[in-house]
């Protein structure tokens, strides 16, 4: 399971989906939500950390303020990209709002399992606090409570 | 790094017909029920070991599956689940026609660009065209694409032909997926069905597809066979 935040993005694919997103943005003012996922999505399995930051701050903008039938595809990748860059517990902070959309979803209990064993590896298991958690739990799983009911 | 995977084999079709569950049945045998469905994020990956025969001796494989979502979505990226796959398995509701349509769609694209790649189709939800199987004992389904466009698509991409169907009507029952090998009928008469029950999984699709990788993969040495990465 450790390929699910191994796996990288071949450059080619990356800088194809970054000038897409940049010509969007020139064109139009902004660019349009499916060019940006498209973006970020490669970001956050990026090699570099910079990219990854990058592609979550992205993630981010689309889980406030943009479509939302695509929640659970921003709160995965952006749980991908925070255990990447080894901000496990934001990471699990937004798997679990994840559950909350989809209980049981087993896409996101076994990117749980992958982010818990990195922790026990890296020795961070019963750390209350690692690096600059971005949101507070309560509020995310606000957010999934009010999603799960909107259904 | 990328999954664990001598032969790739993709799924594509549109969201919501059934290519999770085909998957679901094959690598685990089970069945999560209409009332569980879970929508896929990006694509999921799974793997099973394989065993074949290289000029008398065994050699393992690993199968990787890559489910894709299938949702508009990520259709822009799907060229990157799909890249190196030496099988695709296009799959479509056959009560929806728009995911026949989707089909067409895939089959170029993937012919376009995977120059190694073998195309598989599958028919979805075949259980719905039978109405002694729908659980509130209405009628069956019309299918939304006709047999005989099906077949004839097959034979031009030169494509086997199976389908999923769900055995068992009521909730309680345990349901079944079955592959069918491509003797496939439309509006299946009872006694294919009959037929069909007892085949597994395990003699159906894949050890098909298997087979048909078996004779397109360049088998190296000793080691795995290497998938020319991008
Ligand atoms: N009746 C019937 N329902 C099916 C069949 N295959 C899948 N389903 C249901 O169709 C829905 C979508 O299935 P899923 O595999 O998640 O579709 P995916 O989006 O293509 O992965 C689920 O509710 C399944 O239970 C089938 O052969 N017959
Ligand atoms: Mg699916």
């Amino acid at each position: 399971m450790d390929y699910l935040l191994e796996e990288t993005v071949p450059m080619a694919d990356l800088k194809k989906f970054e000038s897409k997103y940049n010509d969007e943005i020139q064109t139009q003012g902004r660019a349009s939500s499916t060019a940006q996922f498209e973006y970020a999505w490669c970001l956050v399995r990026s090699k570099y950390s910079a990219d990854i930051r990058k592609g979550i701050l992205l993630l981010e903008d689309l889980f406030k303020n943009r479509d939302e039938s695509a929640k659970q595809d921003y709160l995965y990748y952006l749980a991908i990209g925070n255990a990447r860059i080894k901000e496990y517990q934001t990471s699990l902070k937004y798997i679990r709002a994840l559950l909350q959309i989809q209980p049981g979803n087993r896409q996101a209990t076994d990117l749980e399992g992958v982010v818990k064993k990195k922790m026990e590896r890296d020795g961070l298991v019963g750390m209350a606090v690692v690096g600059g958690a971005t949101l507070a739990f309560g509020a995310l799983v606000g957010v999934g409570i009010a999603l799960a009911k909107s259904k | 790094m990328s999954p664990p995977s001598d032969v790739k084999v993709v799924l594509l079709g549109t969201e919501y017909c059934g290519k999770s569950s085909l998957v679901e049945r094959y690598l685990h045998d089970r069945f999560r029920g209409e009332n569980c469905y879970q929508n896929t994020v990006g694509a999921a990956y799974g793997s099973k070991l394989f065993e074949i025969n290289v000029n008398g001796s065994p050699r393992a494989l690993i199968m990787g599956i890559w489910d894709t979502a299938g949702s508009e979505r990520y259709q822009s990226m799907s060229r990157l689940y799909y890249r190196s796959a030496r099988a695709a398995i296009l799959c479509f509701d056959i009560t929806c026609r728009e995911s026949w349509a989707k089909v067409q769609f895939w089959k170029k694209e993937v012919q376009r660009h995977e120059r190694l790649c073998r195309i598989y189709l599958c028919a979805t939800k075949m259980d719905k065209l039978l109405a002694e199987d729908q659980a509130d004992g209405t009628e069956g389904h019309a299918p939304a694409i006709e047999g005989a466009v099906v077949s004839r698509f097959a034979q031009e991409s030169e494509a086997a032909l199976f389908h999923t169907t769900r055995i068992g009507s009521s909730p309680t029952t345990n349901f079944v997926f079955h592959l069918n090998p491509p003797h496939f009928t439309f509006g299946m008469p009872l006694a294919a069905r009959a037929r069909a029950r007892s085949l597994s999984t395990e003699s159906g699709l894949c050890c098909e597809v298997v087979d048909t990788l078996h004779r397109a993969l360049p088998v190296t040495k000793a080691g795995a066979h290497s998938d020319e990465e991008p």
